[in-house]
C-alpha cells in the first residue's frame, strides 16, 4: 500500500491583501443653499363660487377684512376645490360641486 | 492824485520796501543786544542811567523791572531810573508822531533798535499807554485828518480811489508803529484802556470812523448823503454810486475803462471788509455801515432801473445779456459783502422788460439759459410779478424744458452704471437726482408752492424723461425703493429691543415714512407714473431676492440675528402699509410668514436628515412669490441628490402639491482639492456645481460627456465653461476640446465666490414682468372698483342710507384701508367722485335712490 504521500500541495498562498486606502475625495460639499416652491395640486385656482383666487380669502371674508388664513379650502372627492366658506353656503340649497354638479362629498380641508 | 499821496507820505509811497529792514531788524536783534550797542549813537542817556544797571541788565535782561527792589539799590540808581523812564517817554512820543506824520527807518527821531529798548523800559507803564494813546489821537486829530479830507475833498470823481489809497497808506504807517512799539503792542499795559486796544485795528479804525464811517445813531442815518454827516463820507458814497451804475450803464463800457471801475470796486469793498475785521477785533458792530450801504444800493438800481427803461424795450433787450453778465461779475465782486442786495439788481434789469408776453419769454431765455441754476432771481420774478404781469404758464414751461434737459443728461450718466443703482445708504442714482432736485424743491416751497400747475408740468418733464429712456424707470424705482428702505433699516437698528417690540405690534410706525421722507423724495415718486403699483412690484421682487438670500434661510431656532432680520423686513413693510395703503403690499406679509415657516420645516429635516453638508433649503408657497426667471434644467449632483429627493418627498407628504425647484436660486459651497495642501472653496450655482462635481470620478472630460453629465443645453453649459476657464476663474483647464480641473489653480480669497448670473441664449423673463400693459388698472379704477363694492356691500348690511351718512363711511373705510385718495383723485375731490361712483351703480342698478337724499341696495 503505498502510502501516499500526504503531498502538501501547497495552494499559493494567498498575497496579503493591501487595505484600500479610501482615496481622498477630490470635491467636498459643504453647503447647499437650495430655493424650491410649492403649490396645491388641483384642477382648479379660483374658487368657481366667489370667482376669488382660492390662495386669497373668499369675497365674504376679503370684505370683513380676514386674511386667508382664516378662510381654508374644501377639496371634495371630485378633486374640484372651493373656500369652505363658500361650499358651505352653497351645499345649504344643492349638494352638488358646482363644477360637475357630481354629489359633493368633501375630501379635505386645507389651511392655507 | 499821486502827489496828495507822496506828500501826505513823506515822500515813501512804496511801504513794503521800507518794511523789510524793520523786521528783520527786530527778528535779528534781541533787546539786551540792542540796548548794548556800542555802535549806537544815539543811546548815550541810556550809558548814563549806570554802569551797574547794565551789568544787571547782563545777567536777567528779561525780568527786569526798573520798580525791583534788587534792581535799584542805592537812592542814586532809583533817581537815575526815573529820570531814565521820563526821557525815554520823551523820545518814544517823538518817534510816535514822527511815524504817525509819515516818517520810517532812517528818518526816525532815534534807530530802532534804541526805540526797542526804550519800549521795553516802559512797557509796565500805565499811566504811560494812556498818554502815548491820547498824543496819537492828537496828532491824528489835529495835523492827519484836516489833510486826509482835503485830499478826498479835493479831488472829484475820484474820492473812492482817493480813499482806497490813503487807507492803505494809513495802513501802512500804522504797520510800521506797530513793529516800532512792538513790545508796547503786545504788553499787557497797553490794552487795558479801553476794551483791549491794540495798535493796529485801533488806528485803522480811528481812520475809518472819522473819514468814512458814521458815529451817529442807526436812526440818524435814513439819509444816505446826510448834509451834516462828514462830507468826506458823502463825497465818498456818491462816487461810489457812480462807479456802480457807470459799471452797469448802457451802451456798455469799453474793456479798460471796465477793468478800471473794477478794481476801483474790489478796492473799496476790500477796505470795507478791512474796517468790517477791524471792528471784529475789537468786539465791536458796525451797524450803521451796512444799512447806509443798502441805501446806497437801492438808489443806484433805482436809477439803474430808469435809465434802462428810458432806452426803449427793444433796445435794450439787445443788450440784456450783457447786462445780466454785468450783474453776475458784479455778484462776483461784491461777493463776500452781504451789503450789496444782488436781488435788486436782478429786479432792475428784469424791469424794463415786463411790458410785453414777447419780452418775458425773451429776458428769461437769455438771461437764465438754465432757469435751475437761478432760483433767486425767478422766486423775484415771480413774486413781484407774477399777478399783473407775468405768464405762468410762460415761466413754468420753460422751467420744465430746463429740468427735462438736465434730468435725461444725469439719468443717461447714472444708469449707464448699474452700480449706481445699488448703494448700502443712498444709491448713487438718488443722490444724484435728489441733488438735481434740491434748488428745483425750495423754489417750489418759496415761491410757487401755491401753484398746482407749476409742480405738474415738472412732475409730467421728468415722468417723460424716465419713460423715454430705457429701463430707466425700472432702475429710477429700484434704487428709490433701496433708498427708503435702507432709511427704514437704519431706523430699526437703532431702536432698542421694546421699541421694535413695540413699533411691530402697536403700528406706531404710521408715522414712521414720512418723518424721514422729504419732498425731494416725493418728488422723485413723480417720476414713475402709476407709481404705486409699479414700485410695490419691484418691492415685492426685491423683497423676494433678500428673503432667499442666504441669510433669511435658517432654521429659525438657529441664531437671533436671522429672526431680527425677518422682523426688520416686516417692520419695513409696516411703515409702507401705513404709508401707502394695504393694498400695494399684497402677498409680502405671505412671502416673509412662508420664509418662518419654511425654515421651521427646515430645521425638522435638517434633524432628520443628519447630512454633513450645512443645509438652507427654503420651499415656499409658490402664490405669493413673483415667479423668478425661469431654471435651466440641470441634473443634481449625485451628492445631493439623496437629500433633494428626501426634502422634496417630505414636503408632498404635507398633502395634494406640486413641487418644483427653482435651480436658478441654488448655491452650493465646495471645497476643492487641487493637489495636496491646497483646497480651496468655492460658492457656485448648482449650474457650476454640477460641472465640477463631474470631475470626481474622471480627470478629463470632453464637452459632450459634460453634456451627458449635467444633463445641461449646450450653449448655456458652454458659457458656464467660458466662464470657469476664464483667466479670473481659471478652475478648468482646456486642451482640444477637453476639459480638465486646474491643479495649479491659487487663490488669497478664503471663499472664491464664481459668477452666478449666467444666461446661456434664453432671455430672462425679469424685466419684462414689470413693462406696462394695457391690461393694468391704474390707480383710480381700482380706487372706483374699491368704492363700488364697499357702497353695494354696505347698503345691502344696513339698509337704506342717507347720502352723508355714506359719504361718512366711505372716508371711514378709506382711512381705515389707508388709501390715499388725494394722490390718485388728483384733480377732482373725493366727493365729485363720489357722486360719480354712485350714479354709475344707480345706472347699473346695484342700488337705486330712496327717498330725496338717500339710497338702498337693490336685490
Amino acid at each position: 500500500m503505498s502510502e501516499q504521500m500526504d503531498v502538501d500541495n501547497a495552494s499559493p498562498s494567498p498575497q496579503p491583501q493591501q487595505p484600500n486606502k479610501p482615496k481622498k475625495k477630490r470635491f467636498e460639499v459643504k453647503k447647499w443653499t437650495a430655493v424650491a416652491f410649492w403649490s396645491w395640486d388641483q384642477s382648479n385656482e379660483t374658487c368657481a363660487i366667489c370667482r376669488n383666487h382660492l390662495m386669497e380669502p373668499c369675497i365674504e371674508c376679503s370684505g370683513s377684512g380676514k386674511d386667508r388664513s382664516n378662510c381654508p379650502r374644501a377639496v371634495g372627492v371630485c378633486n374640484h376645490s372651493f373656500h369652505l366658506h363658500c361650499i358651505d353656503t352653497w351645499i345649504k340649497t344643492r349638494n352638488s360641486c358646482p363644477l360637475d354638479s357630481s354629489e359633493w362629498t368633501l375630501k379635505e380641508v386645507l389651511q392655507n | 492824485m499821486e502827489d496828495v499821496i507822496s506828500e501826505l507820505s513823506g515822500g515813501h509811497i512804496d511801504g513794503v520796501q521800507t518794511r523789510f529792514p524793520l523786521v528783520s531788524a527786530i527778528s535779528s536783534v534781541t533787546p539786551r543786544r540792542i540796548i548794548l550797542s556800542d555802535d549806537d549813537d544815539d543811546d548815550d542817556f541810556v550809558r548814563q542811567g549806570g554802569r551797574r544797571r547794565q551789568r544787571e541788565l547782563d545777567r536777567k535782561p528779561r525780568k527786569r523791572k526798573f520798580k525791583d527792589s534788587k534792581f535799584m539799590n542805592t537812592e542814586q540808581d532809583a533817581i537815575s531810573g526815573r529820570e531814565f523812564l521820563s526821557r525815554a517817554k520823551v523820545v518814544l512820543s517823538e518817534a510816535m508822531k514822527a511815524i504817525l506824520e509819515g516818517s520810517e527807518g532812517p528818518t526816525l527821531p532815534r534807530s530802532l533798535i534804541t526805540l526797542q529798548g526804550l519800549s521795553e523800559a516802559v512797557s509796565s507803564d500805565k499811566e504811560y499807554a494812556a498818554a502815548f494813546y491820547a498824543l496819537g489821537d492828537k496828532v491824528f486829530n489835529d495835523q492827519l485828518l484836516p489833510r486826509f479830507a482835503a485830499s478826498i475833498l479835493s479831488v472829484r470823481g475820484k474820492e473812492v480811489d482817493t480813499f482806497v489809497n490813503l487807507f492803505d497808506m494809513w495802513n501802512l504807517r500804522v504797520w510800521n508803529l506797530k513793529l516800532v512799539f512792538l513790545i508796547l503792542d503786545n504788553s499787557p499795559t497797553f490794552r487795558t484802556t479801553d476794551s483791549r486796544r491794540k495798535m493796529e485795528p485801533y488806528w485803522m479804525l480811528r481812520f475809518g470812523k472819522s473819514l468814512f464811517e458814521s458815529a451817529k445813531e442807526i436812526s440818524l442815518d435814513s439819509a444816505i448823503f446826510d448834509p451834516d454827516e462828514s462830507k468826506t463820507r458823502n463825497r465818498i458814497l456818491l462816487n461810489f454810486c457812480d462807479l456802480v451804475e457807470e459799471f452797469l450803464s448802457l451802451p456798455p463800457l469799453q474793456e479798460q475803462q471796465l477793468q478800471a471801475i473794477t478794481l476801483s470796486l474790489k478796492c473799496f469793498f476790500e477796505v470795507l471788509g478791512k474796517l468790517k475785521a477791524y471792528h471784529a477785533l475789537l468786539g465791536e458792530e458796525n451797524k450803521v455801515m451796512t444799512p447806509i450801504l443798502e441805501r446806497c444800493m437801492g438808489k443806484v438800481c433805482t436809477d439803474l432801473r430808469d435809465r434802462w427803461i428810458s432806452i426803449g424795450t427793444e433796445k435794450y433787450l439787445k443788450n440784456v445779456q450783457v447786462v445780466y453778465e454785468r450783474i453776475e461779475s458784479l455778484r462776483h465782486i461784491l461777493n463776500r459783502h452781504n451789503e450789496v442786495n444782488y436781488d435788486l439788481f436782478i429786479g432792475a434789469a428784469i424791469s424794463p422788460l415786463l411790458n410785453t408776453s414777447k419780452a418775458q419769454v425773451e429776458i428769461l431765455e437769455r438771461a437764465f439759459d438754465e432757469p435751475e441754476k437761478y432760483p433767486t432771481e425767478l422766486k423775484f420774478v415771480y413774486e413781484q410779478y407774477d399777478s399783473e404781469n407775468w405768464d405762468m404758464d410762460v415761466l413754468s414751461d420753460m422751467f420744465s424744458k430746463s429740468l427735462e434737459v438736465s434730468l435725461h443728461e444725469l439719468l443717461v450718466k447714472q444708469i449707464a452704471d448699474p452700480k449706481n443703482v445699488r448703494g448700502p445708504s443712498c444709491p448713487p442714482l438718488i443722490r444724484a437726482v435728489l441733488n438735481l432736485w434740491r434748488p428745483f424743491i425750495s423754489l417750489l416751497k418759496s415761491g410757487f408752492n401755491s401753484n398746482r400747475e407749476f409742480s405738474k408740468k415738472i412732475s409730467k418733464a421728468s415722468e417723460r424723461v424716465v419713460w423715454e429712456l430705457d429701463n430707466c424707470a425700472n432702475l429710477v424705482a429700484e434704487a428709490l425703493l433701496q433708498y427708503i428702505y435702507g432709511l427704514l433699516m437704519d431706523k430699526w437698528r437703532g431702536m432698542s429691543k421694546e421699541q421694535k417690540v413695540e413699533a411691530l405690534s402697536s403700528g406706531s410706525t404710521e408715522d414712521s415714512l414720512k418723518s424721514i421722507l422729504t419732498s425731494e423724495t416725493y418728488m422723485i415718486f413723480g417720476m414713475i407714473p402709476d407709481r404705486k403699483r409699479f414700485l410695490f412690484d419691484r418691492y415685492k421682487m426685491m423683497l423676494g431676492r433678500r428673503l432667499l438670500h442666504n441669510r433669511f434661510i435658517k432654521p429659525l431656532e438657529s441664531k437671533e440675528d436671522k429672526f431680527d432680520a425677518l422682523e426688520a423686513e416686516k417692520y419695513v413693510l409696516n411703515c409702507l402699509r401705513s404709508h401707502f395703503g394695504r393694498d400695494y403690499l399684497e402677498g409680502m406679509y405671505g412671502m416673509i410668514d412662508d420664509v418662518v415657516e419654511s425654515n421651521v420645516t427646515l430645521g425638522k429635516f435638517t434633524h432628520e436628515a443628519d447630512s454633513p453638508i450645512e443645509l438652507a433649503i427654503c420651499c415656499v408657497n409658490e402664490y405669493n412669490w413673483k415667479e423668478p426667471p425661469e431654471s435651466q434644467p440641470v441634473i443634481i449632483p449625485k451628492v445631493l441628490q439623496p437629500l433633494a429627493e428626501q426634502f422634496k418627498a417630505r414636503i408632498l407628504m404635507q398633502g395634494p402639491v406640486k413641487f418644483d425647484w427653482k435651480l436658478f436660486l441654488h448655491r452650493v459651497t465646495i471645497d476643492i482639492h487641487f493637489g495636496p495642501g491646497s483646497t480651496q472653496a468655492v460658492e457656485c450655482s448648482i449650474y457650476q456645481a454640477a460641472i465640477l462635481l463631474s470631475f470626481e470620478d474622471s480627470e478629463v472630460l470632453s464637452f459632450e460627456q459634460l453634456l451627458t453629465t449635467t444633463g445641461m443645453e449646450r450653449p448655456f453649459l458652454a458659457a458656464h465653461l467660458k466662464v470657469l476657464t476664464r483667466a479670473n476663474f481659471d478652475l478648468l483647464l482646456t486642451a482640444n476640446g477637453d476639459y480638465k480641473i486646474n491643479s495649479l489653480y491659487k487663490s488669497s480669497k478664503r471663499i472664491v465666490r464664481l459668477p452666478t448670473h449666467i444666461s446661456g441664449g434664453r432671455k430672462r423673463r425679469e424685466d419684462a414682468a414689470f413693462k406696462r400693459t394695457g391690461t393694468e388698472r391704474d390707480e383710480k379704477e381700482m380706487l372706483s372698483m374699491r368704492l363700488q363694492a364697499f357702497i353695494t356691500r354696505t347698503l345691502k348690511g344696513s339698509g337704506p342710507m342717507k347720502h352723508d351718512k355714506l359719504m361718512v363711511e366711505v372716508l371711514k373705510h378709506l382711512a381705515e384701508e389707508s388709501v390715499a385718495f388725494t394722490e390718485t383723485l388728483r384733480d377732482s375731490s373725493i366727493q365729485n367722485h363720489f357722486k360719480k361712483i354712485l350714479g354709475g351703480l344707480i345706472n347699473d342698478g346695484f342700488i337705486a335712490r330712496h327717498g330725496d337724499d338717500a339710497y338702498r341696495y337693490l336685490p
